[in-house]
């Protein structure tokens, strides 16, 4: 898979390359903020963009800015973005503007290389990552807390895995169950949400998001 | 065809400017027809009593042709602005009946007269001296509506339709007439024509109603006199001033048209029938420019509101010129009418008794001049109130200790009470600029600043400082209305005043410069915290991030980890502690409570790229909020020199003198440094006053920075 990396700290800039580099990602550029970025995307149409959202000039929300022109330019280029903080808004922000490809993350994430690479892999082939804190934090914050109070312990557990973008063999294998049981869990929690099943990945975590942050 | 223009007026979107236009050209029109008809008649113009034939040619042309114009330009101009007012429905009809009034009876003098058979229709046009009824009409109902087209109340109504009816009445009435017609509007324009025979029937159906109608005109005229002076007793704002130009118009007629009746029997004993024929023809000119002239531009500048504020001014001049208008010619008439009469003189001047009026005149002209003033200063304002009263209704508002936003503004109420100013105002020194924090009357968009006194004396206003402790705290200026000088009485209540308002004056500033200093505190803490975040994010948090990164690389390059990798992130985690450690210190000293201010203050020193010398007695320690106070000027005087100044040494002492410690930090660099800009020196200065201290810059450009402070610590 072919990546594009930005970030403006160096250290973390080429650390990062190098720990996908060994993971097999094939990096084939790095970018110091977000006008490097979208040259770099331009002419190397990786299949993945990772991308810090502070980047210079004004260290605010340039990388989320260039994540929303790649995902406008070129459709196929997936976009991850990694934060410091938890900012739900932003996230929310991308995922409604695209049909998925679209994974956001904290930078603390990539202590556990094999679960990085795995989000990574997963935006990059059509799929969507968003980070457990977020979703932690849209669970605990949203309001219609009486409908979410009638999903079991288990049920949560699955809803949560849906809103960070995991397919149901992931969650069946993360939650020891089987393809089969998780796929019943789906179908009870969007019953009990009332939300309109999907089968796309993508629109699965856009609703649950979406359903959570209202 | 008004009536159709003003329909037009109220329908389209430029039905307004259109009617407008068209109204100014007809009067304009009528008004030039008018005096080239009399210019052409000049040698038959209408008998006026005691006027020479020149005179009155000059004077009818004039005041008709001005009068015509100024009434079809004013009706169009309010037409044009105004078309939904009902004044603008009445009053274009109104002006462009009288033109066709006025010219029709020219028209007809001409055509009937002077060169009989040379206009077609001039017998047609003769009947149309009728048209004086409508036109009447037009005025009362003007008189009811104005200014903005509504009745005072529902309950006047019957004014409404009884003005019409007795109007009609007696237009109709004079249809019933056999003698010849009187064309003119101003004199006396007798054309060899009669109401048309068959009309006198109709009239005669009414001619029973004509002593009755004569009546009834004086009882409307009592009642439409009495309806306007209500109104304007119950009005205020800018309806009050529109009145007011109305009534002024109406006043000055009613003034004059008393003054017609002068040539009458009860005033021919005391005055000489010459005298009394004199002023009756006068005031019966005056009569025609009051109608034709004065009123007309009242109306205008009331329903315009162009210069609608001068109203005042204009009633005070009018009481003052007039009132000295007549008090000269009565002197006049007096010492040479009556005591020549004495004298048994007959006809012929007596040069002396001339010379002696003048004397007399001009001795009491002054007087009477500031008699007058004062009476006219009445009528505007009404009765002052006394020095006396304003100086205790304000000692007792200080006594009530009431706040200042009640206390200035009332100051600036009861200092124009009393002194009959068209404008106070009260400003209050706050920083180096003054503030004008109250104006009686009130004005909007009170916010205003000059930078200092002289800015204000040139608007012409009286101004006195106001003093406490010989600092100034602000001025009370004072405008007189045009043309009118401050007094010695009201000089001396302004000294009165401004020397009690010391005291609140320094409140106020007290309680403003608190309210700035405190949003400036929570400006402070806001962008405080915006670094904190800022450092915390790139500094501390970053470092971890890299050695978690450095870390996971470690487990994915095999199973013992890579020992470069873990030194990575040891070192990183080294460098996020010590940019916490570095921020904590920065956050509060924990040294300075332990030690306390000469030891935190070495440690601070020690961190400094620039050499340092400090002088502090080592071991005293202070009470808490001095130490923190103090060591944070400290601080960010040597922060700014270290930044700011290109300084190659800072000297820094601290001593305790009288209950009181100093303290100076003086660098040698390039100077130039300002409290207002910028550096975090505002908010130290805030600091510093929050403990009861000061803070003072010295730093003139190239002469180094010297930062000085004054803490109690007693």
């Amino acid at each position: 898979m072919r990546v594009a990396v930005a970030d403006d700290a160096v250290l973390f800039r080429e650390g990062l390359a190098r720990l996908l580099e060994t993971s097999g990602f094939d990096v084939v550029g790095r970018a110091g903020d977000a006008g490097q970025l979208l040259a770099l995307v331009e002419t190397k149409q990786p299949d993945i963009a990772i991308t810090d959202i502070r980047m210079p000039p004004s260290h605010k929300t340039e990388g989320l800015e260039a994540a929303v022109q790649i995902r406008e330019r070129h459709r196929g280029v997936a976009v991850l973005l990694l934060s410091q903080y938890v900012e739900t808004t932003h996230a929310l922000r991308l995922l409604e503007r695209g049909a998925g490809r679209i994974g956001y993350l904290l930078k603390d994430r990539v202590s556990d290389v094999g679960e990085f690479t795995d989000a990574v892999r997963r935006v990059g082939s059509g799929g969507s990552a968003i980070d457990p804190e977020v979703v932690a934090e849209l669970v605990s914050r949203r309001r219609r807390r009486d409908l979410v109070g009638d999903l079991t312990e288990r049920e949560r557990d699955v809803l949560k895995l849906m809103a960070e973008g995991r397919s149901n063999s992931a969650i069946g294998s993360l939650l020891h169950l089987s393809e089969k049981t998780v796929e019943g869990h789906v179908r009870s929690i969007f019953m009990k949400l009332e939300l309109e099943p999907t089968d796309e990945d993508h629109r699965r975590v856009l609703a649950v998001l979406t359903y959570l942050r209202a | 065809m008004a009536a159709a223009l003003t329909w037009l007026a109220s329908t389209r979107r430029h039905g307004p400017a259109i009617a407008g236009v068209s109204i100014a050209l007809l009067g304009t029109g009528l008004a030039a027809a008018t005096v080239v008809v009399a210019w052409l008649d000049r040698d038959s113009p209408p008998w006026l009593p005691g006027l020479s034939l020149g005179w009155t040619v000059a004077v009818q042309m004039v005041v008709e042709g001005l009068g015509l114009l100024t009434w079809s330009i004013v009706a169009a101009v309010i037409v044009w602005r105004q078309p939904r007012n009902r004044v603008s429905w009445v009053i274009a009809p109104t002006a462009l009946l009288g033109a066709v009034l006025v010219f029709s009876g020219h028209y007809a003098f001409h055509g009937l007269f002077v060169a009989p058979g040379s206009l077609p229709l001039a017998e047609t046009a003769a009947p149309f001296q009728l048209l004086g009824g409508p036109v009447l009409i037009g005025f009362s109902l003007l008189a009811l509506l104005f200014p903005d087209g509504h009745l005072k109340s529902p309950r006047w109504r019957p004014l409404v339709l009884l003005n019409p009816v007795v109007y009609l009445v007696d237009m109709i009435g004079r249809l019933d007439n056999p003698n010849p017609l009187n064309v003119s509007v101003f004199g006396q324009l007798i054309v060899p024509v009669t109401m048309p025979p068959s009309a006198w029937p109709i009239g005669a159906l009414l001619s029973w109603a004509g002593p009755w109608v004569g009546w009834a005109e004086v009882a409307l005229g009592i009642a439409g006199a009495t309806y306007l002076l209500l109104r304007l007793s119950q009005s205020s704002g800018d309806a009050r001033l529109q009145l007011k130009w109305f009534t002024y118009a109406v006043a000055i007629g009613a003034i004059v048209l008393l003054a017609n009746q002068a040539d009458s029997p009860l005033l021919r004993g005391v005055l000489d029938a010459n005298t009394l024929q004199a002023i009756s023809i006068w005031a019966g000119l005056a009569q025609v420019v009051v109608i034709a002239v004065l009123l007309p531009g009242a109306i205008g500048i009331a329903v315009l509101r162009y210069r609608l504020y001068d109203i005042d001014i204009v009633i005070s001049r009018t009481i003052l010129y007039g009132g000295l208008a007549v008090f000269v010619a009565g002197t006049y008439g007096i010492v040479v009418g009556g005591i020549g009469s004495l004298l048994g003189q007959r006809g012929g001047m007596n040069p002396l008794l001339t010379i002696l009026a003048i004397a007399v005149a001009a001795v009491l002209l002054e007087p009477v001049r500031a008699r007058l003033q004062g009476l006219a200063n009445i009528a505007i304002y009404g009765r002052r109130t006394s020095p006396y009263q304003v100086l205790s209704d304000f000692a007792r508002g200080i006594g009530r200790a009431e706040p200042s936003d009640v206390l200035l503004p009332r100051m600036a109420q009861l200092l124009r009470d009393g002194t009959s100013a068209a404008n106070v105002e009260v400003w209050v020194r706050v920083g180096d600029r003054l503030h004008r924090v109250a104006s009686s009357p009130p004005q909007v968009g009170l916010a205003q600043t000059v930078g200092g006194v002289d800015e204000l004396s040139r608007r012409g206003a009286a101004i006195r400082p106001v003093f406490h402790e010989g600092e100034l705290l602000g001025t009370l200026t004072l405008i007189k209305p045009r043309g009118e000088k401050i007094d010695a009485a009201e000089q001396r209540l302004l000294d009165d005043l401004a020397s009690q308002a010391g005291l609140v004056f320094s409140r106020y500033r007290l309680v403003e410069e608190l309210r700035e200093s405190r949003t400036r505190i929570v400006a402070a803490q806001d962008l405080e915290r915006r670094q904190l975040q800022r450092n915390l994010h790139d500094g501390a948090q970053q470092r971890f991030v890299n050695a978690l990164l450095a870390l996971g690389l470690s487990q994915a390059d095999g199973s013992e980890g890579s020992p470069d990798l873990l030194e990575t992130a040891t070192d990183e985690v080294k460098a996020g502690l010590a940019e916490l450690r570095n921020l904590a210190r920065g956050l509060h000293p924990a040294l300075l409570g332990e030690s306390g201010l000469h030891d935190a203050l070495v440690t601070l020193a020690d961190h400094l790229p620039i050499a340092t010398t400090l002088r502090a007695a080592p071991d005293r320690r202070y009470p808490e909020p001095v130490e923190v106070t103090a060591y944070y000027i400290v601080a960010e005087a040597l922060a700014n020199a270290a930044k700011h100044s290109g300084a190659s040494a800072i000297d820094v002492r601290i001593e305790e003198i009288g209950g009181r410690l100093r303290l100076e930090i003086a660098d040698d660099g390039v100077g130039g440094a300002d409290l207002t800009r910028g550096s975090g020196l505002i908010g130290l200065q805030d600091r510093a006053s929050a403990i009861g201290g000061t803070l003072t810059i010295q730093s003139p450009p190239g002469a180094g920075t010297v930062v000085r402070a004054e803490l109690p610590c007693g």
